[in-house]
């Protein structure tokens, strides 16, 4: 499969005002993003997550290794027209009301007139805007101002969507919400890079994901070989009675396995959450 | 003309019309310039000299200060605050960005001397329909002839202009600089700027390093002078077009070149 993303053995040294060395945040990083894929990148605070992203739009450049985006550098401005970037928190002009500020970003990305109105009107409903539009950003709440950064990237509608911890600040519905929509980008074939320390939200949604430490690259694959303990089998039944379970105990033992639990599988507490409030909300509306 | 420069200018414009802190500045020098309303003096020369003073003094001063504010503040809290992210994240080079930004602040303090001096303007026009009232209308109009409304214009320009390079100089310095200290080096700049004069006569009167030095220093910082013309104008002496066009011509020419400057700057930085 093509490689979206592929880096080099990438370093970063991010320098003092005096150009002495302070931090190195990224250090010998090699990743490489298919096409199509939804990558998630992992780690602690401080393990060099937004400066990877950052070095990737070409916010900052690399100390030495190199970065190809669809095959070119991130500097390359064709480059900017098929990436969209969700920042960490949602760094918008506070001065501007939803409309107007994705009605800016909609002319820097060099959109007619006529389908930058349409689309605006589709990204503000998709993300549940339509009603705050006229009020001004700075006046949003954390969700919503996340909410009008992913309308932003929405609105570009680029093959390579990065988002840095797209979820953090929202509410456990919000964050479902954007779940669902970055979903929907992968099954719109579009590649999508995220960044996130919540390892639950991860691994709900993510085909492949990079774990970074100090910078540096501990564990790379997909989700399910990384998650799935392979000598270890999970047994989930119904309808079986209390001496019925014995019975299947007797039955592992004589095949020469070991049975380690017997339950009742649980839903996450996400999962509850989600579901009561859903239904909540639809007996309410 | 460049479409995206065109709109990041355009968000300039708005974001400053928007801010509370040009809105405050706004009211109070409108409030100082109709005070002078209310001064009396027992000669209606003095009246009008004085007032004439007094309102380009306050133009001149509000306009500097809004420049400072808005030329330390525009790129460095759009860095701060990382708004800058997801604006370089479109297909917005880093020159575009900064001529953007740096068009918007131009026409943003055209626009507020403008205002400035249609406040100005009508406060005079009052005060001297009352002169007329008192002294007669020969009095009122030996001070508000069309040519002196003519002189006055150019005084106004020329303060624009004058902001011009103020603004051109934070911008530069906003690349290295955090917002105080940037408004401390437009304030020094103003300063030395106002004493090229002195400079030139300390270059030409010591000895031959020094001397260079301060012919350099001469030739490196804004001759601001050059533009400082009110004293003229509130005695009501003539200022020949010559001298207007060759001094704008000066500082769009030294203001372009900062402009040119910090763009270079601005695309190696890291964000
Ligand atoms: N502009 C900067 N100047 C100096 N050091 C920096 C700069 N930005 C980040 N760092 C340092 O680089 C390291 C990596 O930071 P980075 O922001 O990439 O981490 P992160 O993985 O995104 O963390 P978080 O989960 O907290 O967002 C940290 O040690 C941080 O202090
Ligand atoms: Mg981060």
């Amino acid at each position: 499969m093509e490689n979206v993303i592929e880096i080099k053995s990438l370093k970063k040294v991010y320098r003092d005002f005096w150009n002495r060395p302070k931090v190195v945040a990224v250090d010998g990083l090699d990743l490489s993003v298919r096409r199509g894929e939804i990558f998630g990148i992992l780690g602690p605070n401080g393990s060099g997550k937004t400066t990877t992203l950052k070095l990737l739009l070409g916010l900052i450049f690399p100390s030495s290794g190199s970065i190809k985006i669809m095959g070119v550098s991130p500097e390359n401005m064709e480059c900017k027209k098929n990436i969209g970037y969700m920042p960490e928190e949602s760094y918008l002009y506070g001065f501007l009301n939803a409309d107007e500020i994705l009605d800016f970003y909609g002319k820097l990305n060099a959109m007619p007139e006529k389908l930058r109105k349409k689309r605006i009107d589709e990204v503000l409903d998709l993300v549940g805007l339509t009603e705050a539009r006229k009020r001004r950003v700075e006046d949003y709440s954390k969700g919503m101002s996340r909410r009008i950064g992913l309308a932003q990237v929405l609105l570009k509608d680029p093959e390579l969507v990065l988002l840095d911890e797209p979820t953090i600040g929202l509410d456990p519905i919000g964050s479902r919400e954007i779940k669902d929509i970055i979903k929907g980008l992968k099954d719109r074939g579009k590649t999508v890079l995220l960044s996130s320390h919540l390892l639950a939200e991860v691994q709900t949604i993510c085909d492949r994901i990079a774990i970074l430490y100090r910078g540096k690259l501990v564990e790379e694959g997909r989700v399910e070989d990384l998650l799935t303990v392979s000598n270890e089998t999970e047994i989930i039944t119904s309808g079986l009675k209390t001496g019925e379970v014995e019975k299947l105990k007797e039955l592992v033992n004589k095949l020469g396995g070991n049975l380690i639990s017997v339950g009742h599988p649980k839903e996450t507490l996400e999962s509850l959450f989600v579901k009561l409030i859903r239904e909540k909300s639809g007996k309410d509306s | 003309m460049n479409s995206v420069i065109v709109t990041i200018a355009k968000n300039t414009f708005v974001e400053a019309f928007r801010k509370r802190i040009f809105q405050v500045i706004f009211i109070f020098s409108i409030l100082i310039i109709l005070s002078t309303q209310f001064f009396t003096f027992f000669t209606f020369g003095e009246e009008v000299k004085i007032l004439k003073d007094i309102g380009m003094a306050g133009i001149t001063f509000f306009s500097l200060i809004i420049s400072l504010v808005i030329g330390s503040s525009c790129i460095q809290t759009d860095m701060e605050k990382k708004t800058i992210y997801t604006v370089l994240s479109y297909p917005v080079s880093r020159k575009e960005y900064i001529y953007g930004r740096a068009a918007g602040v131009f026409c943003y303090i055209i626009f507020a001397v403008f205002i400035l001096s249609m406040v100005f303007y009508i406060a005079l026009s009052v005060k001297t329909y009352f002169i007329g009232q008192k002294f007669g209308e020969d009095a009122r109009f030996s001070f508000v002839t069309f040519s002196h409304n003519i002189e006055l214009l150019k005084g106004v320009w020329l303060i624009i202009i004058r902001c011009f390079i103020i603004v051109s100089i934070a911008l530069l310095s906003s690349m290295f600089f955090q917002q105080t200290f940037t408004i401390i080096v437009c304030f020094l700049a103003y300063i030395l700027g106002h004493l090229t004069g002195f400079i030139a006569n300390m270059a030409a009167s010591t000895g031959k390093i020094f001397g260079y030095l301060m012919t350099g220093f001469y030739y490196i910082f804004p001759n601001l002078e050059f533009f400082n013309v009110s004293d003229y104008i509130s005695v009501g002496k003539h200022i020949s077009a010559s001298y207007v066009l060759l001094v704008t011509v000066y500082g769009i020419i030294y203001s372009l070149m900062l402009v040119l400057i910090t763009a270079k700057m601005f695309e190696k930085k890291d964000m």
